[in-house]
C-alpha cells in the first residue's frame, strides 16, 4: 500500500537531488565567464561556428519575473488533452486542483482549497471572474475555446500591486491569442466517455491590413459522475458559448482589442432543500441554468520602449438559476494604466480603476441575502517603482496599491520585491508583500440554513449569519526563489514561501436560539483564524532531446490553523483539505510520421478531512497530424483507476469521483 | 497495481534525477548572441588597420564606443582586459543620442557638441538589440564620415547608411557584411581576410 510518507521521502529524495545538482550552478557561472573570455580568444573563424541560441523574449521575461510564476503555453494544453482550463490547470506546481464533481471545482493556490476558494484571483484578457457574491471563482460558467488562449499565466503569491484585493494566494491569468494569429477556419469535434460530445468552430479574417477578427462557437455535454457509494450524481451538464475578437493597429504606436462572448448553460446538481414544515428535508435533483455575456474594449499607446498607457472597459453579466437561490450580476469597470522612466533607474507604472457590481440575489428560507439587492462600488489605485540598482544586475521593486473597497473602506498593500541575475542562467529573487481578502456578501449579508432535523421531539434548524463587522483579512507573504539554466537544455525553478494570515473568515457556533416550535442553532461568521502556512514548489524542465521534452513539478503545503482567541472554529477542516505533497511529471515525445506520445503522471497526497486517499493519476495522449489539416487525438485521462475521489463533500454538493475516460478529437484546419 | 505504480514512480524520478545529476559541461557550440558579437567586435579590430595620428603612442588606449541599447554593455565588458597593438581598451557608453530631435531646434551646437565626443572612439557600436532604435544612425555616420572611426551596427539597412560593418544572424548563426566605400572614406584599411570572410561587401557608396 503506497504510503503518503514513503512518497513524502521519496519526493523530498529528489528535492533534495534537484537541488543539490543545482550546485554545478556555480561551476557553471565559474565556466560562463570563462567562455566569455575564452570566445575573445577564439579566431573569428570558429565564431562564424558558434550556433546562437535564443530565449524568446517571453521566456526571458518570465526567467527575470520577482515573483512564483508558471506559464501554460498553448501547446501545452494542446498536448495534454485538457478539455477544460481546470484540468489544464493540474500542471502548475504549488496549485491544489480538486474534481469535486463533473462541474465543480475547487481550486487554490497555497492551502484554504474549497469550492468557494477566496484567496485566488483569476482573470480573463483582463476582466476578473472573482465574484463578490461568496468571493471565489464560478469554474461552470466561465470558460474560453481553448485553442484560442495564448497562455495562462499562474502566479503563486500576492499579486499585491497592480491587481490589487483578492488575490493573497495567487492569479491566473487567461491570454487569449491576438485575432491576427488565429486566421482561417477551425473546426474540432470530440466524443468520449465523459466528455460525450463537444465541439468547436472559428474563423478568423481580416478587415483589413491593420485589422483582423475571429469568431468562434462552442458546444460541450458531459457526463454525470459516480458517486462513492456507486450511484449516479445527476451532475452532468452541458454549456453553450460563442463570441468574437477583434485586434487592430490603426496607428504604429496604437493597439485596439474588442471582444465579447455570449453563453448558455444547463449544469446538474443534486442536493437538498431544507424547510420548517413538512417534509424538513427534501433531497432534488435539478439543471440549474447559466447564462450570460460580457464585452471587453481596450486601447494601447505604446510611447517608447518603456513607455506606454492602457485604457480598458468591460462589461459582463451573470444569471444563474438555482434550487434555492436565484441570482444576476451586472458588472462594469474601467481601468488605467500607464509606464514610464523616471531619472534614468526608474521605471513608474501606475494605475486608476474603477468598478461597480450590481448584485441582486432572490432567496428562499434556505438561502438568502439582505439585502436582496447591493450595488457595491470599489476605486483603486496603484502605484509602483521599478528601480536598477545595478544595471543588468540588481532590482528593487516597489509598489503599493491603495483600493476603496466597498465593505471596508481604504486598503492598502504594498510590497517590495529584489531580483538579483548575476548572469544571464541565474536569477535569485525575494519578496515580501502585505495582501487583503476583501469581504464578500455572503460573509456578510447572508443567511444559510445548512440543515434542519428532528432531534427527538424538537425541530432544530441549522443556520449562519453574516456579520456587518466582517472585516479584510490580512496576509503578509514571505518569498523566496531561485531560477537556473545550468544547462541550455534545464531550466530549474524553486520557490520557498510563508504566508501569515490574521482574520481568515470562518463560522463559529453561538448559543442556541429559542424560537416558537423550533430551536436555532446558529453560527456566524467572524475574523476568527488565524495562522501560517508555509512551503515549497519546485520545476523543471528538459529538453532531453529534439524531440523530447520533459517536466516535473513538486508541491509541498504546510497549514497551522489556529481560531483566535475563544472562538470554537473547526480550523482542522481547512488543514485538512490541503494536501502536504504533490508531485507532476510529463513528457512530450514527438515521433516519427507526425505522431506525438504525450503522458503525464500526478501524484496527490491524501486530504485528511473527508477522508480523501491520495491517488495517482496517469493520462496519456497519441496525437496523430494525418494530413496537412487534420490532426486526430486519442486522449486516455486517469487510466490506473477505475475512478478516485479529489474532494470531499462540500456545502450542498454531492461529490463524484473522477472517472477513467476516452475522448477521440478531430482538429481540422482550413 | 499500486506496486506498479510505486515502480514507475521511482523510475520517472529518476529519468528526471539522471539529467540533474549529469556533469554540467559548458556546451562549446551554443553560447548567447551579445557575447558572440561582442567577440567579433575585438576581431574586427584585430582586422583593421587605423591611420597612425589615431593610434597615437602606446599609452593612448583604443576607445570601443557603444550607443543604443545598453544590453550590450555587460556582453562586451571583458574586452577591457584585452590588447589591440598592445595598447589597453577602454569602453564607452554614449547614452541619449538616439533621437536627434533637439537637432531640429536650435541647440545645434549641443548636438554638434556630441557628435565631437564620438570621434574620440575607434570603434563605433551602435546597438539595436530588443528593438531599440538607434533613430540618429544616419545623422551620425554622416557626421563621423571623415573621421577614422569604424562603424558597426546590427540593423537592416545599416551598410546603405553609410554605416561600415553590420552585423547579422543567419541560420542561428552570426554573420557580417562590409561596406569598403565608407571605411575608405574614413581611411580605415580593412584587411583582405575580413573581406574574404564576410557575407556581402559593398564597394560603392550609396547616394545619400
Amino acid at each position: 500500500m503506497l504510503k503518503s510518507y514513503r512518497i513524502s521521502t521519496l519526493a523530498h529524495v529528489l528535492v533534495g537531488l534537484i537541488v543539490f545538482c543545482s550546485s554545478p550552478h556555480l561551476l557553471a557561472r565559474q565556466q560562463d565567464a570563462n567562455q566569455s573570455e575564452d570566445l575573445f580568444e577564439m579566431p573569428i573563424e570558429k565564431l562564424m561556428d558558434i550556433e546562437i541560441t535564443t530565449a524568446s523574449k517571453k521566456e526571458e521575461k518570465l526567467f527575470k519575473t520577482a515573483a512564483a510564476a508558471y506559464v501554460i503555453t498553448s501547446e501545452d494544453i494542446r498536448r495534454s488533452g485538457a478539455t477544460s482550463i481546470m484540468d489544464a490547470l493540474r500542471m502548475v506546481p504549488g496549485l491544489q486542483v480538486a474534481r469535486i464533481n463533473a462541474n465543480k471545482w475547487a481550486i487554490s493556490s497555497r492551502g484554504f482549497n474549497d469550492e468557494f476558494a477566496d484567496k485566488m484571483l483569476v482573470m480573463i484578457d483582463g476582466r476578473s471572474i472573482y465574484t463578490p457574491y461568496y468571493g471565489g471563482i464560478r469554474w461552470d460558467t466561465h470558460d474560453v475555446m481553448l485553442e484560442d488562449v495564448e497562455r495562462i499565466e499562474v502566479i503563486r503569491g500576492p499579486g499585491g500591486t497592480l491587481w490589487g484585493s483578492n488575490a493573497i494566494n495567487g492569479i491566473i491569468n487567461i491570454i487569449t491569442k491576438n485575432a491576427k494569429d488565429t486566421q482561417g477556419g477551425l473546426l474540432t469535434g470530440g466524443a468520449g466517455t465523459e466528455e460525450e460530445g463537444s465541439g468547436a468552430v472559428r474563423y478568423g479574417d481580416k478587415i483589413d491590413d491593420k485589422t483582423y477578427f475571429r469568431v468562434y462557437s462552442k458546444y460541450f455535454n458531459r457526463d454525470d459522475g459516480t458517486q462513492p457509494t456507486g450511484g449516479s450524481g445527476m451532475d452532468g451538464w452541458d454549456v453553450f458559448r460563442g463570441g468574437f475578437r477583434i485586434d487592430s493597429d490603426p496607428t504604429e504606436k496604437d493597439h485596439w482589442t474588442f471582444l465579447g462572448d455570449i453563453y448558455d448553460g444547463d449544469i446538474g446538481q443534486t442536493g437538498t432543500a431544507y424547510s420548517l414544515t413538512a417534509p424538513i428535508s427534501r433531497s432534488y435533483t435539478r439543471e440549474n441554468t447559466i447564462t450570460g455575456a460580457d464585452v471587453l474594449t481596450r486601447w494601447k499607446r505604446t510611447f517608447s520602449d518603456d513607455s506606454d498607457m492602457i485604457l480598458q472597459l468591460y462589461y459582463d453579466r451573470q444569471e444563474r438559476h438555482e434550487e434555492v437561490v436565484t441570482e444576476t450580476l451586472n458588472t462594469y469597470d474601467v481601468d488605467f494604466q500607464h509606464r514610464f522612466p523616471f531619472a534614468d533607474r526608474h521605471e513608474i507604472t501606475w494605475g486608476l480603476g474603477y468598478r461597480l457590481h450590481r448584485h441582486t440575489v432572490d432567496g428562499s428560507f434556505q438561502y438568502s441575502l439582505d439585502p436582496g439587492q447591493r450595488d457595491m462600488n470599489t476605486y483603486s489605485s496603484f502605484i509602483q517603482d521599478r528601480i536598477t540598482l545595478v544595471e543588468d544586475e540588481l532590482q528593487l521593486t516597489v509598489g503599493t496599491k491603495a483600493e476603496h473597497d466597498h465593505f471596508c473602506g481604504f486598503v492598502f498593500q504594498p510590497s517590495a520585491r529584489v531580483l538579483w541575475t548575476p548572469d544571464h542562467r541565474n536569477a535569485v529573487w525575494g519578496s515580501i508583500t502585505l495582501a487583503e481578502k476583501t469581504p464578500n456578501r455572503h460573509e456578510r449579508d447572508s443567511t444559510t440554513s445548512w440543515g434542519v432535523f428532528q432531534v427527538g421531539p424538537s425541530l432544530i434548524s441549522q443556520e449562519a449569519y453574516g456579520r456587518d463587522d466582517v472585516r479584510c483579512e490580512d496576509a503578509t507573504a514571505y518569498e523566496l526563489g531561485y531560477r537556473t539554466k545550468p544547462t541550455d537544455k534545464l531550466l530549474l525553478d524553486v520557490t520557498g514561501f510563508l504566508n501569515v494570515y490574521d482574520g481568515i473568515v470562518a463560522s463559529e457556533r453561538l448559543a442556541n436560539i429559542s424560537m416558537p416550535g423550533y430551536t436555532i442553532r446558529p453560527y456566524e461568521f467572524g475574523n476568527n483564524l488565524d495562522g501560517e502556512t508555509y512551503g515549497t514548489e519546485l520545476s523543471a524542465t528538459y529538453q532531453a532531446m529534439d524531440n523530447w521534452r520533459l517536466n516535473a513539478g513538486y508541491t509541498f503545503l504546510q497549514m497551522q490553523i489556529h481560531p483566535d482567541g475563544s472562538s470554537s472554529t473547526r480550523d482542522a477542516t481547512i488543514e485538512g483539505q490541503a494536501p502536504h505533497n504533490q508531485l507532476h511529471l510529463r513528457s512530450y515525445l514527438d515521433l516519427a510520421d507526425d505522431f506525438e506520445l504525450d503522458c503525464s503522471l500526478n501524484y496527490v497526497d491524501n486530504l485528511p478531512s473527508g477522508d480523501i486517499p491520495h491517488y495517482l493519476r496517469f493520462d496519456a495522449r497519441l496525437g496523430w497530424h494525418t494530413a496537412k489539416n487534420l490532426e486526430l487525438s486519442v486522449v486516455g485521462q486517469n487510466l490506473f483507476d477505475k475512478r478516485h475521489s479529489e474532494f470531499g463533500a462540500e456545502g450542498n454538493q454531492v461529490p463524484t469521483e473522477a472517472e477513467r475516460a476516452l475522448l477521440v478529437k478531430l482538429t481540422y484546419r482550413f | 497495481m499500486k506496486v506498479r505504480a510505486v515502480n514507475l514512480i521511482v523510475l520517472s524520478m529518476a529519468i528526471v534525477a539522471v539529467p540533474a545529476v549529469t556533469p554540467v559541461r559548458a556546451d562549446p557550440i551554443s553560447a548567447h548572441e551579445r557575447e558572440v558579437k561582442a567577440a567579433f567586435l575585438y576581431n574586427f579590430m584585430k582586422f583593421v588597420e587605423w591611420p597612425a595620428e589615431k593610434m597615437g603612442d602606446a599609452n593612448e588606449p583604443v576607445v570601443v564606443g557603444l550607443i543604443g541599447s545598453k544590453e550590450f554593455i555587460k556582453a562586451i565588458e571583458p574586452i577591457v582586459h584585452k590588447k589591440i597593438n598592445n595598447k589597453n581598451i577602454t569602453l564607452k557608453y554614449f547614452a541619449d543620442y538616439e533621437k536627434p530631435e533637439k537637432a531640429q531646434e536650435a541647440d545645434r551646437g549641443q548636438w554638434n557638441q556630441k557628435i565631437e565626443a564620438l570621434k574620440s572612439c575607434h570603434l563605433l557600436m551602435f546597438c539595436s538589440c530588443d528593438s531599440v532604435r538607434v533613430e540618429a544612425t544616419g545623422e551620425i555616420i554622416k557626421a563621423l564620415r571623415d573621421s577614422p572611426v569604424l562603424t558597426v551596427g546590427e540593423a537592416d539597412g545599416f551598410l546603405e547608411s553609410g554605416g561600415m560593418i553590420n552585423l547579422l544572424m543567419e541560420d542561428k548563426k552570426i554573420r557580417f557584411e562590409i561596406n569598403t566605400a565608407a571605411a575608405k572614406k574614413s581611411a580605415l584599411k580593412i584587411s583582405s581576410k575580413l573581406l574574404r570572410l564576410a557575407k556581402r561587401v559593398v564597394v560603392e557608396e550609396s547616394p545619400q
